[in-house]
């Protein structure tokens, strides 16, 4: 019996919360659900970020997460186990910012991921930008403060100093040469705006007039203390500019609204794009029941003929 | 056998006419109008042809406006 109540205890703890989502800009999802300001965020939670959106995820030892726009990362672990701090964060794409306040013991574990990289942290700030460049993953790493160790398949562990940046696929191909220093500008640059994330590079592989980078990736956050809602940006439905030019009746546009949305419409909406290159479409239909249940079918969209 | 052949010819006639007149004649663009209706209380929409759903299925509007299109390409309703 008392067995049974530790573990429904320690269930209980697990399901607790691990951070809060807040400054949320445009549409943030956790799986399928759209996210609000002062939401709980649960350990393997999928967070996802629109275009034009963006959210700061603090975790319950203060670490928190700047997510930029069309970013996606999942709270894999943080808990305590036998005494140690483990966090696992997996960055799946997208332009994070990193600050971890608190000191880090000797058997603690902080631990960021890129599909080709481990970030071993110790507190400390840092930019990552995590994509897919001529096919293959590549990730940006930029240390504003503090203390970082890369390891990652088929090269040797190091450690970063603030100011240094660098490129996985660049790192792959020449080593420690791919590791660069920002110039003293820029990086007070980065230092001065904590909001700011990684930019974009150019050509030579060189982090450039980085004003005019975090101007271009828009970075800004919703400011907390406005009452009203915030915009949700239309993903489906481009309005036609003049309707004379079809002689459809009826709903010609419709804004989805991705707060309010449910579920499987939501779903539906969301991947719209990445299902059809599967070649994946769905239809709804009610039930003849008394509760009149919605279910959705999935078909081939090249199966679509006019029974449809 | 002059009637026979008559009535051969007559029908050999009748039948080549009426199999040039499908193989060349395009059919006339419909007058037929679609039409995007809301469910009630869920974001999903049906698509009807003169008021008459084409189907008991709903679907999200980007879907049922690609649907019209493809109607209206397959001249069921006016594009």
């Amino acid at each position: 019996m008392k067995i049974l109540v530790m573990l429904f205890l320690i269930s209980s703890i697990h399901a607790q919360g691990i951070a809060t989502i807040s400054q949320i800009k445009g549409g943030v999802l956790s799986g399928d659900f759209p996210l609000k300001n002062g939401d709980k965020l649960k350990e393997g939670d999928h967070i996802l970020s629109m275009r034009s959106s963006s959210a700061k995820i603090t975790l319950d030892d203060d670490t928190n997460i700047i997510l930029g726009e069309e970013s996606e990362i999942n709270l894999k672990n943080h808990h305590s186990d036998k005494g140690s701090k483990k966090t696992l964060i997996k960055i799946i794409k997208g332009r994070i910012r990193v600050s971890v306040p608190r000191m880090i013991l000797d058997h603690d574990l902080i631990e960021f991921s890129t599909p080709q990289l481990n970030l071993l942290v110790k507190a400390s700030e840092f930019l990552v930008s995590s994509y897919t460049f001529g096919g293959s993953p590549s990730s940006d790493v930029l240390l504003i403060d503090g203390s970082l160790k890369i390891t990652g398949a088929g090269f040797n562990s190091f450690k970063m100093k603030p100011a240094q940046y660098f490129n996985s696929q660049e790192f792959m191909r020449v080593g420690m040469k791919a590791l660069k220093e920002l110039s003293s500008k820029d990086f007070k640059f980065l230092k001065d705006n904590q909001l700011a994330l990684m930019p974009d590079r150019d050509e030579s592989g060189e982090i450039k007039d980085l004003n005019h980078s975090f101007k271009a990736s828009k970075i800004l956050l919703a400011n907390s203390s406005r009452k009203s809602k915030p915009v949700i940006r239309n993903v489906v439905t481009k309005k036609k500019k003049s309707r004379s030019k079809t002689s459809v009746k009826g709903v010609l546009s419709f804004n989805y609204n991705l707060k309010r949305e449910k579920g499987d419409i939501l779903e539906a909406v969301v991947n719209r794009a990445k299902n059809r290159l599967a070649n994946k479409c769905f239809y709804f239909m009610y039930l003849l029941d008394s509760k009149n249940k919605r279910v959705r079918k999935e078909r081939k969209c090249d199966e679509y003929v006019y029974n449809l | 056998m002059m009637n026979t052949f008559t009535t051969f010819n007559a029908l050999a006639v009748i039948l080549t006419s009426l199999l040039l007149s499908c193989a060349t004649g395009k059919s006339a663009p419909t007058k037929d109008i679609c039409h995007i209706k809301k469910h009630p209380k869920d974001n999903l929409f049906q698509v009807l042809i003169n008021e008459k759903p084409i189907n008991n299925h709903f679907y999200i509007h980007p879907e049922a406006l690609d649907i019209t299109k493809r109607l209206a390409k397959a001249n069921r309703c006016m594009k």
